[in-house]
């Protein structure tokens, strides 16, 4: 049996709060190890950048990945598109032809451009004397009907995708330098472009938009830099104005938000200092490191106050606090960290490394509290009184007294409530087993964003421009005509309805009408990035471009998975050739639900371990029972709301609940912490209840408060991904708090009370 | 007196040259700066014209009376680059061209009503004998006007190789 619940021990556990002993009893020395740890860590800051690389969360290392990375070895370059859409009005004019072969031209004269592809790329196959004529005339005069040469262009083989079906738009693909990186290096790529094509567009009456993978990457970065920079500066605003009207005195707001603020410094500084770019997911980190610390170190501060209230002298309430907070702090921080740990077993490398960095930051900010809190007390409260209670006058007040009801109400109404929840977590784990992995990466740019209102531009007038490729390798060289394998991949993909396009080696040899179509002649005849595509210089690998609409991994997962199946059948039925799909998008549209389902099933053994871990920490398996449902139910009543509304789990969302719980549970872990220091002085079950809630049900509220205004920053984020994450994480908080105020205590009476009673002597 | 004669020998026999070739090197000189511009090439008599936009960089070295010259153009997936030396020796100008990847020329001519006309000769990269026409000519301040006449190297027949017009930048 639950054998601590009868004996009144003090709770183990100071040890864990070591780092804040040593802080209050060598001040000095905590002072300038907090020095010269800022001091090495701004250092680090100015060289922090960023990582635009999106897709390589999903890579999940499978058949796909490993397709992918002998693509890009073969035929390098491929998958980093720059694309430009011209858009008018009406179908091009013989002028705005002109107009988009002379941005065709003058973007070659751009630094970094290697090479253009549009349609004034098209030509005629080669004539008697093997010269390709060019389709649009080297003079077309202004006012020509072009009405015959755009079908022409629109049907040609090997550039025809490029003009839409209705030829007001058209697109120019750029190649660029793939050396080019780094927010600056591209936004000067990109300036370039702009500046020479617009004139030339704006002249003819075109509207020009650049987009392509290079370009939403850069989008990406920039919102991901502008998050970094301007959400965690006003989301750390609001909780400093949270902090003011919670503790209506400077220094305890200096004790509660200058350690949050010291714990993200330094870690971007560690960032910085080890090379280690920003990414799509690490990006959440200075918001979660801060909402973490900023509420262990309102609760190590509330603790300071209560006990200088109670009489304490200064040393003495610190090192009481300490004791009565500084475990609890480090258990949630342990806890969070076990909750990012947890992201280890995922199969993307990208995912294992953040839930490191996650668990080494959250280390990290525990640390910087736990040595600031006290530090910062010894310096700034000497003197301190409390100030004449104001009954229902200040925030605290209030919070305190809507703890104390709601917690009341669990405790009264214990057994309704206790069903209630469990009947909702019943009925909530359904949408949790059944809600499906989604991804797209259009989630990951503003709706305003140019380059993305061009995408889906592309996908309506041109099928889209999401592309995968197809690689067929043979045991042997082919270099005079494409092999069976490929003819056969070709016809069958370029059979399929949902391809918008299927280019090939296969696609030169129909364009050459049975000329020679040897690897030589692909070279010297038709545009080099297409001609690179088709053979590799061996002979030995050849890849196909297949083009389709932008969908949800779900829908794009489905096709590529019929695909895959269809093209090991041609495989079977050509020995010596392997054909594999590879590319970005199968790679991430494959990857992601792969991923998102695995952190799904992380985060339940997450649950767990962390309940594991409060059972032990407060010597109770009955507590720990009691603390299971309220745990559980905030993350499981999320996704059975997305999924009940038609929605999917997306790498966001999974991410916002696997942090969320991490700091929901430390809701549950002060509370019980408290509630064991008061059933261990002989309380019983419903009077250490109420007591808890009068002591810590302000401080729950408030950190609620503050942590729920730093997720609502996030709506501010130009990137939907991001909004979605904060919504997600500030749901998970709302409801983790409302578990841990009413839940917790129903399970509590219904678990413990009567052991309790029975147990404590008359 | 015989100093006397003697400058008028000098400045009968050496000022209308002397002025040609001032005339020479400051249409030359006109040259110096940055020009860019559209046209057409063509690589064979019986290929078909090609759009390019060219740049051409000109740079005026005064002491050497020499313009040091850069074409390079593009077509939609071409690339041509020449560069080398126009330089004025007295009536002449005499020129040195590096036709990347294509051959390489060199040859003389003058300089008549403000445009430069010169004829080269050299060999192709493959070693076949090429015979060339240039005509640089300035119409404005702002633009110049530069044709190419070449032999085709197979069939010795003359054609228009590229007509481009530039402007200053």
């Amino acid at each position: 049996m639950d054998a601590t619940l009868r004996k009144p021990t003090r709770p183990r556990g100071s040890l864990l709060a070591l780092p804040g002993f040593l802080s209050a009893r060598y001040p000095r020395l905590a002072l300038i190890l907090i020095v010269l740890l800022t001091l090495t860590a701004a250092a680090g800051l100015s060289s922090l950048y960023f990582d635009d690389d999106v897709e390589s969360l999903f890579d999940v290392g499978d058949s796909i990945s490993r397709a992918t990375e002998r693509l890009h070895t073969t035929f390098p370059g491929l998958g980093n598109d720059l694309l430009v859409l011209v858009e008018a009005k009406a179908p091009f004019s013989a002028s705005q032809l002109t107009a988009i072969r002379e941005m065709h031209l003058q973007l070659r004269f751009v630094a970094g451009v290697k090479g253009v592809v549009s349609p004034a790329s098209a030509r005629e196959p080669p004539d008697d004397k093997g010269y390709p004529a060019p389709l649009i005339p080297a003079e077309l005069k202004a006012g020509r009907n072009v009405t015959p040469l755009l079908r022409t262009l629109r049907d040609h083989p090997l550039v025809g995708f490029l003009l839409a079906p209705d030829a007001t738009a058209a697109l120019i693909i750029i190649d660029h330098d793939p050396k080019i990186r780094g927010l600056r290096a591209s936004a000067r790529l990109l300036r370039d472009i702009r500046a020479t094509i617009g004139p030339v567009a704006s002249a003819a009456g075109l509207t020009v938009t650049m987009t392509g993978t290079r370009v939403l990457r850069h989008e990406v970065v920039r919102a991901l830099n502008r998050d970094l920079l301007v959400l965690t500066a006003i989301g750390a605003f609001i909780a400093l104005l949270l902090c003011i009207a919670f503790f209506r005195n400077l220094p305890m707001v200096v004790m509660a938000f200058v350690p949050p603020v010291l714990a993200v410094i330094w870690m971007l500084g560690a960032f910085g200092l080890s090379g280690t770019p920003v990414t799509a997911l690490s990006n959440v980190l200075p918001t979660l490191i801060m909402v973490i610390a900023i509420c262990d170190a309102m609760h190590l501060t509330w603790a300071i106050r209560r006990a200088l209230t109670d009489g304490r002298a200064l040393p003495d309430a610190v090192r009481h606090a300490l004791e009565v907070a500084g475990p609890a702090c480090a258990m949630t921080s342990l806890t969070t960290a076990l909750a990012c740990l947890t992201l280890l077993a995922s199969e993307s490398p990208a995912v294992s490394e953040f839930g490191l960095q996650a668990a080494a930051a959250v280390m990290a900010a525990f640390v910087a509290v736990l040595m600031g809190v006290p530090l910062l007390a010894l310096m700034l409260l000497r003197g301190w009184r409390p100030a004449p209670a104001r009954p229902g006058g200040d925030l605290a007040e209030a919070l305190r007294r809507a703890a104390l009801a709601m917690t009341a109400f669990g405790i009264r109404h214990a057994r309704l409530v206790a069903a209630v929840a469990l009947a909702l977590l019943a009925v909530s784990m359904i949408g949790y087993q059944r809600i499906e992995a989604s991804y797209v990466y259009r989630d990951y740019l503003s709706a305003d964003s140019p380059a993305n209102r061009a995408v889906g531009v592309i996908s309506d007038k041109f099928g889209g421009i999401d592309h995968f490729y197809v690689l067929v390798e043979t045991d042997r060289a082919h270099h005079d005509a494409p092999p069976p394998a490929l003819v056969a991949a070709h016809r069958a993909m370029a059979a399929r309805p949902q391809l918008r396009g299927v280019y090939s080696w296969v696609s030169v040899r129909d364009w050459l009408r049975g000329g020679r179509a040897d690897a030589r002649t692909i070279a010297a005849k038709i545009p080099p990035r297409l001609g690179r595509l088709m053979t590799s210089a061996d002979g030995r690998s050849f890849a196909l471009i297949a083009y389709m609409p932008n969908m949800d991994s779900r829908d794009a997962g489905r096709l590529l998975r019929q695909l895959g199946r269809m093209l090991k059948t041609i495989e079977r039925r050509h020995p010596g050739s392997r054909i594999s799909i590879a590319g970005l998008m199968p790679k991430a549209m494959l990857g992601s639900p792969k991923v998102i389902d695995r952190l799904k099933v992380s985060l339940l053994f997450a649950v767990i371990a962390a309940l594991v871990v409060i059972g032990l920490f407060v010597r109770s398996w009955r507590l720990m029972l009691a603390a299971a449902v309220p745990a559980l139910l905030p993350i499981t009543l999320l996704t059975l709301g997305i999924w009940a509304t038609g929605g999917a789990l997306t790498l966001s969302v999974v991410l916002a609940m696997t942090i969320a719980f991490g700091i929901a549970v430390d809701d549950a872990i002060h509370l019980l912490f408290r509630l064991r220091l008061e059933m261990d002085s002989g309380r019983a079950a419903r009077p250490a209840l109420l007591a808890s809630a009068e002591k810590m049900g302000a401080v729950l509220f408030a950190s609620t408060l503050v942590l729920g205004a730093g997720m609502a920053v996030s709506w501010l984020s130009d990137m939907p991904t991001a909004a979605q994450f904060g919504t997600s994480a500030l749901i998970v908080l709302i409801l983790a708090l409302l578990a841990t105020i009413m839940v917790v205590p129903a399970y509590t009476v219904l678990l413990c009370e009567r052991n309790v009673e029975k147990d404590t002597p008359p | 007196m015989m100093s006397r004669l003697l400058l008028l020998f000098t400045l009968l026999t050496t000022l209308p040259g002397g002025a040609l070739a001032r005339g020479a090197a400051d249409v030359l000189a006109g040259m110096h700066g940055q020009w860019q511009g559209r046209g057409v090439v063509r690589e064979k008599p019986s290929a078909p014209k090609e759009a390019v936009v060219c740049s051409f960089q000109g740079r005026w070295e005064r002491i050497r009376n020499t313009l040091h010259v850069r074409y390079l153009c593009f077509g939609a997936d071409s690339r041509f680059e020449t560069s080398g030396t126009l330089r004025v020796r007295g009536r002449k100008v005499f020129s040195d061209l590096l036709m990347h990847d294509r051959g390489h020329v060199s040859g003389s001519g003058r300089v008549a009503s403000g445009k430069v006309l010169l004829s080269f000769a050299g060999k192709d990269d493959k070693g076949r004998r090429l015979r060339a026409q240039l005509t640089l000519s300035r119409s404005g301040g702002n633009r110049l006007r530069s044709v190419l006449r070449a032999t085709d190297p197979d069939s010795g027949k003359m054609f228009t190789a590229f007509t481009l017009s530039l402007k200053r930048k």
